[in-house]
């Protein structure tokens, strides 16, 4: 056998191998050729031809080095990355994806959280006046409850240049504002922003909730420095997310801890840095959705000037309802809004309107109009919402006396701390629930006075470092139901049920708990509204006041589990 | 001349020109086409066009100049003239806005074709959209005014049922609304943002796509934004396709759970990465995913393709993910009855777990919504943040997305919804035939009304977008970042408001700009040509020939393989 094989070998070879070769040689002669049409390729060939006469061994070592370069540039370059990557065959496989069984994309809501979703209240018709009135009962309320604090949702001149507009404009803009979707009255508006506020620069969104999530990751990005409050909303939390810039937290409105921090940095952290200067921010809101205070604005300037930051306002809730013309914390203090770097408003509380805008100088508000993602891809606001805005600014500064105090704002201020000084001040109260918000706030923030929920043995905060639900989310558990949270919220339902019956809405805040990375506790919210005249709302604090008695009285850790 | 836009009086118009202006009425019966459902048979493969490598050549070559004239502007700008670039350097110890690496694109080349982005409209953006003139200063640093305004063919609005009207019975009935319920939305829907027709309109809309339920949100993009972080954690998998819309990946961003993506539309690498994800388990631990979501969009808008969900729900009962399809270009303006990609492809809706949609597109409205199963919308009603953060729908918005809802569904004005979506159909045909026919490379699935027509070259972009505009057609022209480097293209969006007479218009146009731009280059092996010739018709045989052509699927490459099988 072996002997055969050898003889085969013997005769077939030589002739294998010459044909090979004369194919080979004349492949190659064409691919010469070939090469030679291309521009430039004669030259290629002649400097080859020269080299391999004088040296065909780097000829040689030159093919190698070619054949190591196509090899290299072909293999797969994630190869390295898989490390952890466990080789299986095609049965494991299969036997793993038949024994795969996910969990539900969403967890059902449960009998114990049935309530949540029953008490979400359904407005019906006139909308958002100062009465409105709920579809489960006959008889309209007193609105303490909606955030449009100037009560314009139902103004002759807001709804009349709506319906003009919609009658000229259509609904829909269709389309993105680089795209054909901006309108002359959205420039319009604009243009208004900024003559209102005397910034040189304004950008709209279609949503305010949207706007810092997409004007913050715009110019932070990593390696950037963020300082902020750690009472910060939930849009600002995950705009800070997403820019994946180094944050640093200071203790609520504690601008003494804001300072040594910034010094600190100052002396440990930039010193060290090489290359360009980082961006750095400072970052806090005007009125704190989650509490209702407002930070000192003058010491922030103070302390972003010297330390050379650059200062990043939320005015969400402010703008339109802190100032003596309504326009927000910097005018409350007395402060130029050109100060502050970037200022994100919304449309939709005292503008009466919907989405958002963001304003600043020309430079940074023009950057945006590539630069941030929530402008760039999705359509511009309806034209007519964007009239209602600019109408409501015209309100607001139509009526103004020689002081520059707008009527409309002081008429609302005036409710807002008269209000305000019944339920801080009263002595009863006091024993049972904790005002966190400040005087000048609309919204005025209830919250459980601290004796009384160590009393019902509800923990210091159910979100943010040490708390439960931080634990879950860093274990990854789905479950996000917690007891206490539940109860507590319960307990607030049950006031603001209470006080419904009596003629008067109220409203807590409400959180996607398992998002919020911060401390935050429950609140009764009680929004002041300008069409809600003086005396309602002191027969509203005197129902508010006997109701909350009512409801913790006495209220023992086992009542409480039973509501 | 001002350099400020003040709002435009449009008055001079009469009521019936305005209303052609926004809706042109239908010339003939003949240009109407019933989509036909596909009963779920997926799409074959789709078949690219490629323009000749010296195409590719002049393109990068295009760039190369740019950057290398740009990075010198830089530098001697820089060097020499610190005062006009000081957004570029530090001052007073701070660090600029933005780096002059991060900006280069927008200051060096989009400022430069600034004049072909953010033209300001006024009235209706419908069949026509009135454009404000402008003159441009110092390359586009800023503009001035005159006064005038040009009135265009409108191929850019995503207004493609036409809903973009200021008469007719959606705009009389949110005018009504506003006497009943005001302009405002009184704030976020789980504290008292909630009204009565946001509970109706939410019934609609799951009745209309076929879910049990579904919620509003605002703004389409957040909707988005917001979903995924109250769906997935991070011991959970996206799987992405590569070409999804900012918001998936900013909202898949913000879940923190992992992502993987695969290329565009390529159902055998999904199901590969399905196989691996699903055996190997999570990176490190090996711990099998708590679970798997994939993520496609129906209608693709930059490509002009859709997902093939046939192939997607087998997959689906094989590996038993989660399917997520935003629908926010096909819902209205996709399938027999206008229901999107399930309605086209003959899938029951049940089988897509999360079906998520907007308004601003074929509803003429503003917002989006997510429709799902009761279980799933009662959980995100409470956990979702766009529910507890965000400010609702106000009423107007909302009765318009009521008021052409119920116009599709046929329930309102019975005839005019079935027009819409057959004038559609038939002009997203005619145009898509008629331009492949004059040898355009045109990108997407025959029935889409989004039709991308490739230009390639980056100075191409804003000389074609010039030369339309001269024209009087509106245009959109998106170059990278929002494509590939190389695939610069014009996205062309089809309306039922326009005529066939405006398509015809169009195509001369757009064939004679296509001779002196050097655009036609199509090789016929994706349209326009059954014999394997390149297709370089004469403008006015395509427009004789392609409006009966356009009705019979012989001449689409894509489905004239399927005819040719059975």
């Amino acid at each position: 056998m072996d002997h055969i094989q050898t003889m085969s070998t013997n005769i077939t070879l030589p002739e294998a191998f010459t044909t090979t070769a004369h194919h080979i040689s004349i492949y190659f002669q064409k691919l010469i050729q070939l090469i030679e049409f291309i521009p430039g390729g004669a030259i290629i060939i002649r400097y080859i031809k020269s080299s391999h006469k004088n040296d065909p061994f780097r000829t040689f070592l030159e093919l190698i080095l070619v054949i190591f370069a196509i090899r290299y540039f072909t293999t797969k370059r994630y190869e390295s990355k898989k490390r952890g990557f466990v080789k299986l065959s095609e049965k494991e496989v299969k036997e793993l994806v038949d024994e795969w069984e996910p969990e539900p994309l969403v967890l059902p809501v449960t009998a114990k959280e049935q309530w949540r979703l029953d008490a979400i209240p359904i407005v019906e018709k006139p909308g958002y006046d100062s009465k409105l009135k709920l579809q489960e009962t006959s008889q309209s309320l007193v609105n303490l409850a909606s955030v449009n604090f100037l009560n314009l949702s139902n103004d002759e001149q807001t709804t009349a240049e709506a319906k003009r507009i919609i009658r000229q404009n259509g609904v829909g803009a269709c389309g993105p504002p680089n795209f054909y979707g901006n309108q002359d009255i959205h420039i319009d508006l604009e243009q208004n922003i900024c003559k209102f506020f005397g910034v040189e620069g304004c950008v709209l969104y279609g949503q305010d909730f949207a706007t810092t999530q997409s004007v913050l990751p715009s110019f932070l990005k990593r390696g950037d420095y963020v300082i902020a409050d750690a009472g910060i909303n939930i849009s600002i939390q995950k705009a800070l997310l997403l820019s994946r810039a180094n944050v640093t937290y200071y203790n609520h409105n504690d601008l003494n801890h804001l300072e040594d921090i910034l010094k600190e940095f100052d002396e440990e952290v930039y010193k060290y840095e090489k290359g360009p200067i980082p961006r750095k921010f400072i970052v806090t809101e005007g009125l704190f959705a989650n509490t209702g205070d407002i930070p000192y604005l003058p010491k922030l300037i103070e302390l972003k000037t010297k330390h050379k930051y650059r200062l990043f306002v939320d005015e969400t809730l402010s703008i339109g309802s802190l100032g003596k013309s309504g326009r927000g914390v910097s005018e409350l203090f007395g402060i130029p809004v050109t100060q502050v770097d970037i200022i994100v408003g919304s449309l939709a509380t005292s503008l009466n309107a919907a989405g958002g805008f963001c304003i600043g100088d020309h430079v940074m508000t023009y950057h945006q109009r590539i630069g941030s993602l929530a402008y760039c891809f999705s359509a511009s606001l309806p034209a007519y919402v964007t009239k209602v805005a600019s109408t409501v600014l015209h309100i607001i500064d139509s009526n103004k006396n020689e002081k520059g105090e707008s009527q409309i704002l002081s008429s609302l201020h005036s409710k807002i701390s008269a209000f305000y000084n019944l339920i801080s001040k009263d002595q009863p109260l006091s024993k049972l629930i904790t005002v966190t918000s400040s005087p000048e706030s609309p919204i005025v923030h209830l919250q459980l006075n601290s004796t009384i929920r160590t009393a019902l043995g509800l923990p210091a905060s159910y979100t943010g470092i040490g708390s439960e639900i931080g634990r879950r989310n860093k274990l990854g558990i789905s479950d996000k139901f917690i007891e206490e949270l539940n109860n507590e919220e319960k307990l607030l339902q049950y006031i603001i049920n209470l006080v419904k019956s009596r003629g008067i809405l109220i409203t807590r805040s409400t959180f996607t708990i398992s998002q919020e990375s911060l401390a935050v506790l429950p609140h009764l919210k009680i929004c002041i509204n300008d069409g809600v005249s003086k005396d309602e709302l002191t027969n509203a604090f005197n129902v508010i006041k006997s109701e909350v008695t009512t409801a913790l009285t006495g209220l023992t850790a086992d009542g409480f589990q039973n509501l | 001349m001002s350099r400020y836009i003040t709002e435009v009086d449009l008055s001079f118009l009469s009521k019936e020109d305005k209303k052609e202006n926004e809706f042109g009425a239908l010339t003939s019966q003949e240009y109407r086409y019933k989509t036909v459902s596909r009963n779920g048979k997926p799409l074959p493969d789709p078949i690219e066009d490629e323009p000749p490598y010296y195409v590719y050549i002049i393109t990068y070559l295009n760039y190369l100049i740019l950057i290398i004239v740009g990075n010198i502007k830089d530098f001697l700008g820089v060097t020499f003239r610190p005062s006009v670039h000081k957004d570029l350097l530090q001052h007073d110890g701070m660090a600029p806005w933005y780096s002059m690496f991060e900006s280069f694109y927008i200051r060096r080349m989009k400022q430069k074709i600034d004049d072909c982005f953010a033209r300001p409209t006024c009235g209706v953006p419908g069949r026509l959209i009135n454009c404000i003139d402008r003159d441009a200063h110092d390359y586009n640093s800023y503009f001035t005014y005159p006064g005038t305004i040009s009135t265009c063919l409108n191929l850019s609005s995503y207004n493609y049922l036409g809903f973009a009207q200021s008469e007719g019975v959606c705009t009389d009935e949110s005018i009504n609304s506003v006497d009943v319920y005001g302009v405002g939305s009184g704030g976020t829907r789980n504290t008292v943002g909630t009204t009565d027709l946001h509970v109706k309109v939410e019934k609609t809309i799951a009745e209309f796509i076929g879910k049990d339920d579904s919620i509003l949100v605002s703004m389409g993009y957040a909707t988005n934004a917001s979903l995924f972080s109250s769906l997935l954690d991070k011991k959970c998998l996206i799987i992405s396709d590569e070409l999804n819309h900012t918001s998936i990946r900013t909202g898949v961003r913000l879940s923190g759970c992992s992502v993987k993506s695969f290329s565009h539309n390529n159902m055998a690498k999904l199901e590969k990465l399905l196989q691996e994800q699903i055996s190997q388990g999570q990176p490190r631990n090996h711990r099998p995913w708590k679970k798997i979501v994939v993520a496609v969009e129906g209608l693709y808008s930059m490509e002009g393709t859709m997902a093939n969900l046939p192939k997607l729900i087998e997959l689906k009962k094989k590996y038993k993910f989660y399917l997520f399809v935003d629908e926010a270009h096909s819902v209205g303006a996709i399938g027999p009855k206008g229901r999107g990609v399930c309605d086209y492809f003959g899938i029951n809706p049940k089988d897509v777990d999360i079906l998520m949609g907007t308004f601003t597109k074929s509803f003429g409205a503003a917002g989006g919504y997510i429709a799902a199963s009761q279980e799933i919308v009662d959980r995100l009603r409470l956990d979702l943040n766009a529910q507890n953060y965000s400010e609702a729908i106000p009423v107007p918005v909302l009765t318009q997305i009521y008021t052409s809802m119920k116009i599709i569904m046929g329930d309102i004005n019975p005839g005019e919804g079935a027009e819409r979506l057959e004038r559609i159909a038939f002009n997203s045909r005619y145009l898509r035939l008629g331009l492949q026919r004059l040898g355009f490379i045109v990108y997407g699935v025959d029935d889409s009304p989004v039709i991308p027509l490739m230009l390639y070259a980056p100075a191409k972009l804003p000389a074609f977008s010039r030369m339309l505009y001269r024209r009087k057609i509106a245009v959109v022209v998106v170059g990278y970042p929002a494509t590939p480097l190389p695939s610069a293209r014009v996205r062309l969006c089809v309306s039922s408001s326009l005529t066939k007479e405006d398509i015809d218009y169009l195509l001369r146009h757009l064939s004679e700009v296509g001779d002196k731009l050097f655009l036609k280059f199509s090789s016929g092996i994706a349209g326009g040509s059954l014999d394997g010739s390149k297709p370089r018709w004469n403008v006015d045989d395509v427009i004789r020939e392609t409006p009966r052509d356009c009705k019979d699927p012989r001449f689409f490459v894509g489905t004239a393989f399927e005819s040719k099988e059975s």
